[in-house]
């Protein structure tokens, strides 16, 4: 028999290594939804809908092309993020119980959480990755900055999947689950910039909208992308949008502590 | 080596509700020690606390010779847990399954294939490493979960209800498998409700009830000590157990009436020359579900 090392130094990447390895056998389903479906939000929208904008004063870019391009891509990172921490978090905490077993291993509840996130926020980012791609060959190159985006979507997703996870892994039964999608997660797709520019919303929307994680995460790919973000700017997106991580991040350990621990 | 497990005055409550009540217990190195009760009894809530997946709500618990309180992770470094549920991953395949667990235990992805490669040898599934899960049968599928206890090389196993729902056959074949680990020192806690369990395969056991322990000692004592040698098990259509003579010790079920005996053929002579002919008599060997009954006043298996 061979001999058991150490306790392993960074056990949340063993979930992300873990993850990856189930998600092998799906890789064409996953390539579907999250690359598939926003490009083709993005054609629809930014070549079909676009041609008929003339005035993008409203939108703080050239065109409406440049304006939807970035917001689909942090827009889908929202839904995904979203998504990934209903059911699915869901069902690995209590229906196929696969975090029950890795309970039963050195990996702390902290650990899985982390692990969990994390993975969340690589799996958009490597998508968003192959999006900016098609965005760029649509629009132009636009500056090295661009190549940072795809980061920050996958820390908007982060960002809503700890959100939204900090509820459904100390949730008894999956029974909100559709309510939540259907009022938080797809109005937060919708309103926080994706399409339109948050200062066309009634003020107190748009105001509810600037605290989400969510517009953070469209503004600052935006600006990214656009080569169009003054340095405090950026730094302010970010910040928030770290903080929102951090709080997510405390309130879906303390449920994957609750569940795993009871 | 010292003691794999010690508990003192072990305490754990889900609010006002007192699943385990205050229990002492300790496990000897290479020793398989059972808790044999009934659904509530307590079992599983001792075997989280002993995997350190629950907190103990007071009294002490030394696992490994460290504290389960504040050293979970190093003690679920060393130890194999085989939970109720199999929770197999079935997006991975069985060889996955043990490689992927392995992973958790810091070992590298090929150390873990040579390893998973050993441990389906022992699960006796070394023809279905590709298989994915589901179509497993359920014998397979508890074989692959003990096998995935057993990645990490553990001082202690902690096997809970690991035979329930499978068929003898399978039952047999997974009892082998553990004997095999008794066989390399590897100490061992069962929980079972099945007496039969606990009597093949525990050095010692206790029996517990209400978050208590009542009794503990190997099987043989505990029967030898709570019951007598044999027991007449009688169906009595038509008559009371009350109408039963005089100075026999009897317990009543739903359907039975058990009579406690040292000399079953004395017994039955003189519950017949009483006039009560059973409509039905099975006389059999004491085991450690009437020592369940004696010392609890119920059923084993509800």
């Amino acid at each position: 028999m061979t001999a058991v090392s150490a306790r392993p130094r960074h056990p949340a990447l063993l979930v992300v290594e873990h993850h990856y390895r189930r998600h092998k056998r799906a890789w064409s389903s996953i390539v579907a939804t999250g690359i598939i479906g926003p490009v083709l939000t993005f054609i629809a929208l930014g070549f079909g809908l676009g041609s008929q904008i003339d005035d993008t004063s409203s939108l703080g870019t050239e065109d409406y092309l440049t304006f939807v391009g970035p917001g689909v891509m942090a827009g889908t990172a929202i839904v995904q993020g979203g998504m990934d921490s209903l059911w699915r978090t869901f069902g690995m905490l209590k229906w196929d119980g696969t975090y029950k077993t890795v309970a039963f291993t050195p990996s702390t509840p902290a650990e899985i959480a982390g692990g969990h996130l994390i993975f969340i926020g690589l799996r958009v980012a490597v998508s968003s990755t192959l999006y900016l791609i098609v965005l760029l060959l649509a629009i132009g190159w636009t500056g090295p900055l661009a190549l940072l985006s795809p980061f920050v979507a996958g820390l908007t997703a982060s960002a809503m999947a700890a959100l939204i996870a900090g509820y459904t892994s100390r949730a008894e039964s999956e029974a909100g689950f559709s309510v939540l999608a259907r009022l938080v997660v797809t109005p937060l797709f919708v309103f926080s910039g994706t399409f339109v520019s948050v200062e066309t919303l009634p003020a107190l929307l748009g105001w509810f909208i600037k605290v989400t994680p969510g517009y953070h995460g469209i503004e600052l790919t935006r600006g990214l992308i656009n080569d169009s973000l003054s340095l405090g700017g950026g730094l302010g997106h970010l910040i928030v949008l770290l903080a929102w991580v951090g709080v997510g991040a405390a309130a879906t350990t303390a449920g994957f502590r609750k569940t795993l621990s009871a | 080596m010292s003691q794999p497990v010690v508990a003192q005055s072990l305490v754990k409550r889900f609010g006002d509700f007192v699943a385990v009540d205050g229990i002492d217990f300790a496990i000897e190195p290479g020793e398989t020690f059972a808790m044999l009760g009934p659904n509530g009894a307590g079992k599983t809530s001792t075997m989280r606390m002993v995997a350190t997946i629950s907190e103990p709500t007071s009294g002490e618990l030394t696992i490994l010779g460290l504290d389960a309180r504040t050293d979970g992770p190093a003690i679920r470094n060393r130890l194999g847990v085989v939970p109720q549920e199999d929770h197999l991953d079935i997006e991975l395949t069985v060889q996955e399954n043990l490689m992927m667990y392995a992973r958790y235990f810091g070992h590298s992805w090929s150390d873990a294939r040579a390893r998973a490669e050993e441990l389906l040898e022992f699960a006796q599934l070394a023809d279905r490493p590709t298989s994915l899960v589901e179509p497993l049968s359920g014998g397979m599928k508890r074989r692959l979960t003990i096998a995935r206890a057993l990645v990490n090389d553990p001082e202690l196993v902690l096997l809970d209800e690991p035979t329930t729902g499978l068929d003898p056959q399978a039952r047999q074949l997974l009892w082998d498998r553990l004997y095999e680990l008794k066989e390399r020192g590897i100490s061992q806690l069962l929980t079972t409700h099945y007496m039969d369990e606990a009597e093949q395969l525990a050095d010692r056991l206790v029996i517990m009830d209400g978050g208590k322990i009542v009794a503990h000692g190997s099987p043989s004592e505990l029967i030898r000590t709570s019951v007598t040698k044999e027991v007449v098990e009688l169906r009595l259509d038509g008559v009371s157990s009350d109408d039963l003579p005089d100075g026999l010790r009897t317990e009543r079920l739903r359907q039975r009436t058990l009579v406690y005996t040292d000399d079953s053929a004395a017994t039955m002579a003189q519950i017949r020359a009483s006039g009560i002919e059973p409509t039905n008599v099975l006389i059999r060997r004491s085991t450690l579900e009437d020592v369940f009954l004696k010392l609890t006043g119920h059923e084993l298996v509800d």
